[in-house]
């Protein structure tokens, strides 16, 4: 187990270095100049090359990549050249945002599809499983910008239910703060949802095949102990394992729940690195992103042998 | 019996989704002869009007441009980005996976270390760092979200071709002096390519999703194209005015990637059941 979970680690080292290179040199390509942005409409030749100096930008890219990752190591992840911030706090500021938002969402998802699911299964073929059939297809096929469009239509410019956009911080008023993203954890939940339920129902449905729920069930177990303790219980590490990889989809999926809905988050805050060519700020949300992905993964592997006994490393 | 019934079903939706899809394809190519007005042409008289009113079957947009000849144009380049898209991520990725597979060691470590790599970001965000480097156009749509697809293609391949390898007839081949590239090629390539296909299909869903997703950011297509994110972009600021330019292009995505991902699903149950 140990020596399993140290080579997992090791593995992870390498992916993590390809990430800060895609992070530090593809930001390079962005076509645009920071400095000349920055400077605005007017600016001299003068003023352009001591600011790049200022920022190093003057040195060769290989030079200012070991600069950079040195400072990242020692978690100096620098300054935003166009707001003055520093990378790490702009990130952890915007951090809170996108992590409460993709909770929600992973609740909500799993509060839906796991019920569902597993009702879809112990009734295999029958209505009940026809329409999660349907409900998983639509939920993967209908874009999520599109049902945010339509959730802000219907129920918060029609009927007002629901605020269209903002961010209100839980520390101020935690009922507006759950108010406020109640529309966008279930726009970026529904997608998930419908991954969830079609994995439970498969799940589910290989599980009951097995010989002993058919044990289980001739043993005249209530159906609430057989669904639960003996084939929910096995079905479940496939469905955490896809539960971890939509945690990771759901902060990209952030970007345009965020944009939709302007909360201020890493979403958010990567298109404005995006859109100012703000390369630093940019950098540091690819790796932490990146990274976060990576970590995830790592999690749920470590998690998956946990689970199951029968995987041994 | 059941069983055999439902597959039948199954089928039977599956058939269903391909006649869509063959509808797509040709309101697609068939756009320029189809549409009943110049998807570019603005009207200053006629913004914002309803559905079935002054011959705008399906209302016009804040610009006055008609949305029925912007969606069925809009389809070509959803259709055009999606085959191209997923054409690119399953050639790059079944190369890179064959040769993961069937050469091993450290030829298989660099390759799936570098397609992990690829596979630690979200899609849409490495998408969105392709276009922010590359700009808007198309043919970088078309690019990026072939990239951002590779890794799932090169598992795939990668695993197949593992499985494949040990076959007695790979063995026989390689006995009787083939050589590598006919091996791969006549060998192994056959013998991966249902799920492959099965995920091309998918990949086609994923890819008109991200293209419309991109260009609702203003990171896809060109500003002008006519493309049904694009369209969803610029309805939905409108949208209390005037519900359906909101509605209609998310219900032309939507239909599409409904489609695809029905007849993927369909695909791998046939797969399954023949073995």
């Amino acid at each position: 187990m140990w020596r399993y979970t140290l080579k997992r680690l090791g593995m992870a080292v390498p992916v993590l270095f390809g990430i800060s290179i895609i992070a530090f040199f593809s930001v390079r390509w962005v076509p645009g100049d920071t400095i000349t942005a920055m400077l605005g409409a007017q600016y001299t030749e003068e003023q352009a090359e001591r600011l790049r100096e200022q920022y190093g930008l003057d040195q060769p890219v290989v030079v200012q990549y070991g600069r950079w990752l040195s400072q990242i190591l020692r978690g100096d992840w620098g300054t935003s050249v166009y707001t003055r911030q520093p990378v790490i706090e702009a990130i952890a500021e915007r951090l809170p945002v996108t992590l409460q938002l993709v909770a929600m969402s992973l609740a909500m998802a799993i509060a839906l599809a796991l019920p569902l699911g597993v009702w879809a299964a112990v009734r295999r073929r029958g209505p009940v499983d026809a329409s999660v059939t349907v409900l998983g297809l639509l939920g993967l096929s209908v874009p999520g910008f599109w049902l945010g469009t339509l959730l802000i239509l219907g129920l918060s410019l029609q009927l007002g239910w629901f605020p269209s956009g903002g961010f209100i911080r839980w520390s101020v008023d935690p009922w507006a703060n759950l108010h406020h993203l109640f529309l966008p954890a279930l726009t970026l939940g529904g997608a998930v949802a419908a991954v969830l339920l079609r994995m439970t129902r498969a799940a589910m449905l290989d599980v009951l095949d097995e010989e002993y729920i058919d044990l289980a069930r001739a043993k005249g177990l209530s159906p609430r102990r057989w669904i639960i303790r003996h084939a929910l219980r096995n079905a479940l590490i496939p469905i955490i394992t896809v539960t971890g990889i939509q945690a990771g989809y759901l902060l990209g999926g952030s970007v345009v729940i965020e944009q939709i809905f302007s909360l201020p988050g890493i979403g958010m805050l990567s298109l404005q690195a995006i859109n100012n060519r703000d390369y630093l700020l940019l950098q540091g949300v690819i790796l932490f992103i990146g990274t976060t992905f990576v970590v995830i993964n790592l999690v749920i592997d470590l998690i998956y042998t946990w689970l199951d006994p029968r995987i041994t490393y | 019996m059941a069983h055999r019934f439902h597959i039948f079903r199954q089928h039977r939706v599956a058939f269903v989704a391909l006649i869509v899809i063959v509808g797509y394809a040709l309101i697609a190519v068939l756009a320029p002869w189809l549409a009943p007005r110049d998807p570019y042409s603005m009207s200053g008289d006629y913004p914002l009007v309803a559905p079935g009113t002054a011959g705008y079957w399906l209302g016009s947009d804040p610009f006055g441009r008609d949305i029925l000849s912007r969606l069925m144009y809009g389809a070509r380049t959803s259709l055009m980005v999606g085959s191209i898209a997923a054409g690119l991520a399953l050639v790059l990725g079944t190369i890179v996976g064959v040769c993961a597979g069937y050469f091993g060691r450290h030829i298989d470590a660099v390759l799936s270390r570098f397609m992990e790599v690829l596979f630690s970001f979200p899609d849409i965000l490495l998408a969105l760092i392709i276009m922010a480097i590359l700009g808007p156009s198309t043919v970088n749509v078309m690019l990026a979200i072939g990239v951002v697809y590779t890794p799932i293609f090169a598992r795939i391949a990668r695993a197949s071709t593992l499985r494949v390898k040990r076959a007695a007839y790979v063995e026989a081949a390689r006995t009787m002096g083939a050589r590598t590239p006919r091996i791969l090629i006549r060998h192994i390539l056959p013998n991966i390519s249902g799920p492959l296909m099965v995920q091309t299909t998918l990949s086609f869903a994923f890819a008109i999703l991200a293209e419309a997703a991109l260009s609702f950011l203003g990171l896809g297509v060109e500003p002008d194209a006519p493309s049904w994110g694009i369209m969803l972009n610029e309805g939905k600021d409108w949208m209390q005015h005037g519900w359906w330019v909101a509605v209609f292009p998310g219900l032309a995505i939507t239909l599409a990637v409904l489609s695809f991902n029905v007849l993927g699903d369909g695909l791998r149950d046939l797969i399954e059941d023949t073995g």
